[in-house]
């Protein structure tokens, strides 16, 4: 998942797919705006097959809590 | 329409009302399906909105909006204006606390509230006394919504508004502090929704992806669509923009310079990945095929974002204002488009100087004042009477250019304004430190803190806590990102006032 994660996060981050890591933080790391953060949402809606709830949103800090949103929304 | 026989907006719906009932004005998505609404329709349930707030009150009603864009939102907007009632329309992004002191300090005492807000407007009693009737954006169980009032009331009959009155408080970040609460007039309104020509048409089908309580979106979206008869579609979420253009195939948008951005990175990864597809096929992938022309403002736009777009050939013109005037001040047309350096020509009615390198403005679109702080208004005239931008700029061939800003605002990409003090007043109370400045450093909000000697040590651990702590109180757009420690006092003014723009920075933490 990391990986197709990175793939769709590299339209928005001028970062290799490499400096992505699971611990990176969105805005502090990979420096992702507000507006950048919620297009890539919408992606990850489409490439994952989920349907996002924006209300959620707002504990999502790093790679890995959006691979654990999109677990979580893939088991519903 | 005859823009010289509008004077309020309740002329604005009127008339359109009058020319296209049947014409589509607004549309959604509503699950699978996509809600639309006419003219004729809009105005009708206006009306009936108008008749529940006569109701409420002998005098004017205050009716605080909480909620996003949308049909339901822009009726109850309409109903509050069009008799002379006048809207909060407030930004659901910041705390509950900011909300409710938002909503007490422009005396509102009706709200209209989206269902997420559900368990605020619950709890509204407490927050907002002032309050005395909720309504909810959406069907509810259990709740009254707008609908139910759609139903039950009879349309009001229509009263004399006076363009003088204010239709709006909008919020606008201080440079002290607090948000400033902006009252637009009628008349303001009205000034800037017509202070340009030819830019639409009844054919045209606007996307509003910006937040409706942004003084651009409710002039340049909303009355400058109804102006023009042509229909105005509903982005449901900043996820889905990409999407909703595809679905409701826009000729025209507004953006501010953080779309635009966002849109052009994304663009340039794909044309990385395959550097033969021509940025004209992109950007009818992207934008669709109808698309003619998309306006910029709020911000600073980059040269290269203009000419990206112009490769892609979508003409992104920009313009220049501020909520104070209702906002536009500059705009560029298709005949007559900005160059990329400029911010466009100023609009009609419109006076601009330059003093001491700021610029003034007086027209009337400039505000009434600043809700029930005169102060704060007086300070923004000259002696005379020109509105102080706080931008500093200058005029060439009748147009614009800006240089910088005076005052000490963070101008973000998304049109957001953040108060530095305000971030700093944040930091109060923190015993470790001695000193803060927050400033904005390649377009991110940076804190500087300079630590008591005594705490040097365990300086970092407490800032980035502090930081944390902040961070989780704001809004997303308004967070700390980065973070400067030094180990030397700021330096000063005579007045012994930290000095905004410092000669020497302090360590970057990474």
């Amino acid at each position: 998942m990391l990986e197709k994660i990175r793939e769709i996060m590299v339209r928005y981050v001028e970062l290799n797919p490499d400096d992505i890591q699971e611990d990176s933080r969105l805005v502090e790391d990979l420096g992702l705006t507000s507006f950048a953060f919620m297009s890539m949402m919408g992606d990850f809606e489409e490439e994952f097959e989920i349907m996002v709830d924006e209300t959620e949103l707002t504990d999502i800090h790093t790679v890995g809590d959006i691979m654990a949103y999109i677990e979580k929304k893939q088991a519903e | 329409m005859k823009t010289s026989e509008l004077h309020t907006i309740q002329d604005l719906l009127v008339q359109s009302a009058a020319e296209r009932p049947d014409k589509v004005y607004l549309r959604e998505k509503a699950g699978r399906e996509i809600a639309e609404k006419t003219f004729g329709k809009l105005l009708d349930d206006a009306r009936r909105i108008s008749a529940f707030l006569e109701r409420q009150s002998e005098g004017k009603v205050h009716a605080g909006l909480v909620g996003t864009s949308g049909i339901a939102y822009i009726t109850a907007l309409m109903g509050t204006v069009i008799n002379g009632d006048l809207a909060v329309p407030i930004d659901p992004q910041l705390s509950n606390e900011e909300i409710a002191d938002n909503l007490n300090r422009a005396d509102v005492t009706v709200l209209f509230y989206d269902k997420r807000f559900a368990a605020f407007a619950d709890g509204i009693a407490s927050l907002c006394p002032g309050i005395t009737a909720a309504v909810c954006l959406q069907p509810e169980e259990g709740r009254r919504s707008i609908d139910d009032l759609i139903a039950e009331e009879a349309p009001a009959e229509l009263k004399s508004v006076d363009p003088q009155s204010c239709a709006c408080i909008l919020y606008t970040s201080g440079t002290t502090g607090k948000s400033k609460g902006v009252m637009l007039s009628h008349a303001n309104l009205i000034d800037n929704a017509t202070c340009c020509d030819n830019e639409g048409s009844d054919r045209d089908v606007l996307l509003s992806v910006l937040p409706i309580h942004h003084a651009y979106c409710l002039t340049c979206d909303v009355l400058l669509s109804m102006r023009y008869g042509a229909t105005l579609c509903i982005n449901d979420s900043p996820m889905r923009l990409v999407q909703n253009i595809k679905l409701f195939q826009p000729t025209m948008m507004l953006f501010v310079p953080l779309i635009a951005e966002t849109i052009y990175r994304r663009i340039m990864a794909e044309k990385k990945r395959n550097p033969l597809i021509p940025m004209k096929l992109i950007g009818r992938t992207v934008f669709g095929r109808e698309l003619r022309v998309i306006f910029c403002g709020g911000a600073y736009l980059a040269p290269e974002i203009t000419e990206a777009y112009a490769k892609m050939g979508i003409p992104l013109l920009q313009g220049y204002g501020m909520t104070e005037c209702s906002p536009r001040i500059t705009s560029s047309s298709e005949a007559d488009p900005s160059t990329g350096t400029d911010v466009g020509r100023v609009v009609k009615n419109c006076s601009v100087k330059i003093e001491d390198g700021e610029i003034l403005v007086k027209s009337p679109s400039v505000m009434l004042g600043y809700y029930k702080n005169e102060e704060a208004t007086r300070e923004m005239f000259t002696s005379d009477g020109w509105l102080k931008t706080g931008d500093l700029g200058y005029v060439k061939d009748e147009r614009i250019y800006i240089t910088g800003r005076r005052k000490n605002l963070i101008i973000l990409s998304n049109g957001e304004n953040v108060s530095p003090e305000e971030l700093e007043n944040r930091f109060a109370g923190s015993e470790w430190m001695s000193e803060v400045l927050v400033y904005s450093e390649d377009e991110q909000i940076t804190a500087e803190v300079y630590p008591f000697p005594e705490f040097a040590n365990k300086a970092e651990a407490l800032f980035r806590k502090k930081v944390d702590e902040i961070n989780k109180a704001v809004p997303p757009q308004r967070r700390i990102v980065r973070l400067r420690l030094r180990d030397k006092e700021f330096e000063k003014t005579t007045s012994k006032k930290v000095k905004r723009i410092q000669p020497e920075k302090g360590e970057l933490l990474k």
